[in-house]
């Protein structure tokens, strides 16, 4: 009979699957079946009972409640378990949980920030197609890569290299207003294009046609909000323009508001046909002399840059000229790299603004490590508590042994509790995502939907951080937890209390990872603090800066400025050609002490009487301009830097050479200011020289306004002193201080993230330690009894607990100090102003752990070494 | 008819009742596969009997542990008197359509 079985496997499937009580009438059925075939042939009925069993696994035949069945039962007792130890240590439990739910809530915010950084632009539809030309030209300081690039280029490559399927390009210089009727715009997200870049990049256009044929050489693709503010309604394809850049034009489309993560956001286009330009424009065009043109190239399918450069020296040749050939090269930079990889372009002419400024790839990861980082102390943070939390659970592992229990099923208890755990701490993380989304991005500076976090991407990345976090974490408490020695099993309270290596280990890569975050939080703290607070050397509070827009404007200014004095509330008022801290480049000026000599070159600004005591920059010798016109012309005042670089004995009334193309003037040094800054922090004062506002080279160009009170009043009245001379213009009005800021919006926004990750990694830590100690001491209650009982104090008793702590952290400072004063000094190197890294530093952030360790302890501590000792000592 | 029947399950509940008081799982199979000539996967007739049952057609008591069984019980199906009256009725139905067939048409055939 015994060969005459039914394959065993297949019947245990059934067993397994099948309701009980249908399991007489089904299994004895097949079997009998069985042996009615395997008269015929064995191998047929196995077959036959197999495809029974298979036939017969169907709903209807399925378990249904499966309570009653054991593997359940088990993890209902897992879960009962679980809860009364939540219920019994809840400190414990909380600290783990919250520990974990603030790592995952900070490394989803990460992985958001980081995901969304990296679909920037990629929502064109040729995106790996697109590249914008860099020009690469070797000037006597290095290399230089400029986004401007000569005007007909577009063309040329174009005409030249097989592989582009198009080419065009974009620009932006000029004052732009757009007027229709009595409405009058300015805003800066515009921009000069040709037609071919409605083929390269993606619009969502509403209404028209962007490439159409129109009358005159220019027309306008604008977007429905813009429409809306300048037509009240939308519906406007084929109307016209009063007033704009390029008189009137013609509306072509409607397209819809760039999308958010676009690095450029243009709200109006202005669609070039240069064959319709005046004959001046086409000169200009054609030139390859002038670099106005910000260049973009579609490749043709299967296309790389390579083919480009195969055939680019003989490019070069064909249209530039003698030493030109040697300096200028240029290659192309793909559109997935314009967010993150183009730090090392300068514009180096107009550009249209940018939406969203250039990050970089380093900083990225930089966060994304960050985001592990935090992750990572949770978990470490869970994996030591939950391992001294096994030791103290001998009696369960030892009475679930006895009955029965192996190792696996102890294993698999502990990741069971770790999932339960994890699953709490994930609920936890994502409503704290949702209460902090607002917040979190307004931090980021980024803008995008919560529904980022429920695509499937995301969802992707959230089962395998979870999974990855449960394996890592659950792995060590369970090994604790089933390899506790037999010997000890039943003895409660069988642990020493001292640990092992493996435990020391993780506190110390813990205790050195906090160090090296508080260390890292302060030094970003203090630069920020000191960038923001850096006397600039001139007062950037209360002050309005008014651009002059218009020729009538210009002409006007001393009107203006009479005009805007006669407010209460303005203190004074000037006209410059640059105002410190603004978004275009500040010019330079060439000087030099002798004609012949080589020129320098000097920042340079023009300036009237009333600006020094606008800004309050100190003359720190000789005079300021007097006002008179002419006589004020042939004086200029220069900075300290320039002073020095000049070497003068005595600078006051030596003559300088100002010089422009050509023309060059002698000009005699009137004072010396004291240095203030200019740029952004990044970058060291050069030297400056300022001349009077009539002066040869530079025209004006602004206004600044220093106010004592109700600056909106102030800009009321500047806008009605600007609207009766210049009517024409709307007052283009910033506040000065915003202006400073933004130099620093990026960096403050990533540093502020980092500060915060940090922070939360430093709080996820200190949950750490105060479980650990929590539970050294808890362990030593009796030992501190007795300790007592021998005449022990309080000081002692911390000493004992503390000790091996203490021993840690030290090691841990070794460590973590020479890695963060190396990594933290890179970081400060990038500002030419900065703080020093000091040794303080290391005492304040090996003082802050040390000082939560003490005050777990201490507050644990007191407790006992305050109560009877009888109590500690039959405390079991 | 206010009772569903399905096809496989007339023919499953018809053997039970020509098998009467010894009807079960492979009996019922056995019978109806010679007879359809047919290839019944026993878990069919199973879930037909479920169904049966649960509407009331068939009665079903466990017999005694046999050895070609594996040492499960055989469970024994019976028609009840409302499985009956459902079948009568069926019969009913399908002998009083089929006599309405006109006689001629067949007589080439």
């Amino acid at each position: 009979m015994a060969e005459l079985q039914p394959p065993k496997w297949a019947l245990r499937f059934l067993r397994w699957y099948c309701r009980d009580d249908y399991l007489d009438e089904i299994e004895g059925d097949m079997v009998e079946l069985f042996h009615l075939r395997s008269g015929d042939s064995l191998r047929s009925a196995r077959l036959f009972f197999i495809w029974n069993v298979i036939r017969t696994f169907r709903w209807i035949n399925l378990k249904k409640t499966q309570i009653n069945n054991w593997t359940m039962n088990l993890y209902q007792n897992y879960t009962k378990i679980y809860f009364r130890r939540f219920r019994k240590e809840t400190s414990h439990y909380l600290v783990n949980i919250l520990g974990l739910s603030l790592g995952l809530a900070i490394l989803f915010f990460i992985l958001m920030f980081v995901y969304d950084e990296q679909n920037i632009d990629q929502f064109h539809s040729k995106r790996d197609r697109i590249y914008r030309v860099v020009q690469e030209i070797t000037e006597e300081d290095g290399v230089h890569h400029y986004l401007s690039t000569a005007n007909p280029l577009a063309d040329a490559m174009k005409r030249d290299f097989p592989a582009v399927e198009e080419a065009g390009w974009t620009t932006y210089f000029g004052s732009h207003v757009l007027a229709k009727g009595d409405k009058r715009l300015a805003d800066r997200n515009w921009v000069i294009v040709t037609k071919g870049m409605f083929d390269i990049l993606d619009f969502q256009v509403v209404d028209g046609n962007p490439q159409k044929e129109f009358e005159g050489p220019t027309g306008i693709v604008i977007t429905e909000e813009l429409a809306m503010s300048l037509f009240g309604r939308t519906d406007v394809v084929g109307e016209v323009i009063d007033e704009s850049r390029f008189e009137t034009v013609e509306v072509l489309a409607i397209i819809k508001d760039m999308p958010r993560n676009s690095s450029y956001r243009f709200t109006s286009m202005y669609v070039m046909d240069p064959t319709q330009m005046p004959q001046d424009w086409q000169d200009f065009l054609t030139d390859w002399d002038t670099q106005f043109m910000q260049t973009w190239v579609l490749l043709k399918e299967g296309s790389t840059p390579e083919d480009i450069y195969a055939s680019k020296d003989n490019f070069i040749d064909k249209y530039l000229e003698g030493e030109d050939r040697e300096r200028y090269d240029f290659y192309l930079h793909p559109l997935s790299e314009v967010h993150l990889g183009s730090t090392h372009i300068e514009n180096g002419g107009p550009g249209p603004l940018m939406a969203i400024p250039y990050s970089d790839s380093e900083f990225v990861s930089m966060i994304m490590m960050m985001g592990f980082l935090v992750i990572f102390i949770a978990a470490l943070n869970y994996v030591n508590l939950s391992s001294v939390q096994a030791l103290k659970r001998t009696l369960e592992a030892s009475m679930r042994k006895i009955n029965g229990a192996n190792n696996r099923q102890l294993i698999g208890q502990l990741f069971f509790e770790t999932f339960i755990t994890i699953v709490i701490a994930y609920v936890i993380s994502i409503l704290l995502i949702l209460v902090l989304f607002p917040f979190f991005l307004n931090i980021a500076n980024k803008d995008f939907d919560i529904s980022l976090l429920f695509s499937s991407d995301f969802v992707a990345y959230q089962v395998v951080a979870i999974f990855l976090i449960w394996v890592i974490s659950a792995l060590l408490p369970a090994l604790y937890y089933s390899k506790l020695k037999r010997s000890l099993l039943i003895m409660k309270n069988a642990f020493s209390g001292k640990g092992d290596l493996l435990r020391k280990g993780l506190v110390g890569v813990q205790y050195a990872l906090s160090i090296f975050l508080i260390i890292g939080s302060i030094v970003i703290f203090r630069q920020l603090n000191y960038v923001q607070s850096k006397d600039l050397g001139f007062e950037n509070q209360d002050l309005i800066v008014l651009d002059i827009n218009s020729g009538s404007a210009r002409r006007n200014f001393k009107n203006i400025i009479d005009g805007i004095k006669k407010n209460p509330n303005v203190v004074n008022a000037s006209t410059s050609s640059r105002v410190p801290g603004e978004w275009k480049n500040i010019p330079v000026a060439n000087i030099s002490k002798n004609l012949t000599d080589e020129p320098m070159e000097f920042s340079h600004y023009a300036i009237d009487k009333y600006w020094l005591d606008t800004y309050d920059i100190n003359l720190i010798d000789g005079e300021n301009f007097t006002g008179a016109d002419q006589s004020d012309s042939l004086y200029v005042l220069i900075n300290e830097k320039a002073a020095s670089t000049l070497n003068f004995e005595q600078p006051i009334g030596e003559s300088v050479w100002v010089m422009d193309e050509g023309d060059s003037v002698k000009m005699r040094i009137k004072g010396i200011v004291e240095d203030f800054h200019f740029e952004s922090l990044y970058e060291p004062i050069g030297p400056v020289v300022i001349t009077h506002w009539n002066n040869h080279i530079r025209s004006i160009d602004y206004f600044t306004i220093r106010y004592s009170q109700n600056p909106k009043e102030t800009i009321a009245h500047i806008e009605d002193v600007n609207a009766t001379f210049d009517p024409d213009t709307p007052a283009e009005i910033h506040f000065l201080d915003k202006q400073w800021e933004r130099f620093y919006e990026a960096e403050e926004s990533r540093s502020t993230i980092i500060l915060i990750a940090s922070i939360v990694s430093i709080i996820i830590s200190a949950f750490g330690l105060f479980g650990l100690i929590n539970f050294t001491v808890e362990r030593k209650t009796k030992e501190i009894g007795i300790r007592k009982v021998m005449g022990a104090d309080v000081k002692n008793i911390t000493t004992l607990i503390l000790k091996d702590y203490l021993i840690l952290l030290i090691i841990a400072l070794l460590v973590a100090a020479p890695v963060s004063w190396w990594l933290f000094g890179d970081w400060l190197a990038d500002f030419a102003y900065r703080i020093d890294l000091s040794a303080d530093l290391f005492i304040i952030a090996f003082g802050v752990v040390l000082l939560i360790s003490f005050t777990t302890v201490l507050a644990r501590i007191f407790k006992i070494a305050k109560a009877n000792p009888v109590q500690s000592i039959r405390y079991e | 008819m206010e009772y569903q029947l399905g096809e496989f399950e007339e023919l499953v509940l018809l053997t039970v009742a020509a098998q009467h008081d010894q009807a079960y799982g492979v009996s019922i199979h056995e019978f109806l596969t010679a007879e359809t000539k047919k290839k019944i996967n026993i878990s069919a007739i199973h879930v037909a009997l479920k169904r049966l049952e649960k509407k009331g057609f068939v009665d079903s008591r466990f017999g005694g542990i046999t050895e070609e069984r594996g040492g499960r019980r055989k469970k024994f199906y019976i028609v009840t008197a409302l499985g009956k009256k459902v079948l009568d009725a069926s019969h009913d139905l399908r002998t009083s359509i089929y006599q309405k067939i006109p006689q001629l048409q067949f007589a080439n055939i």
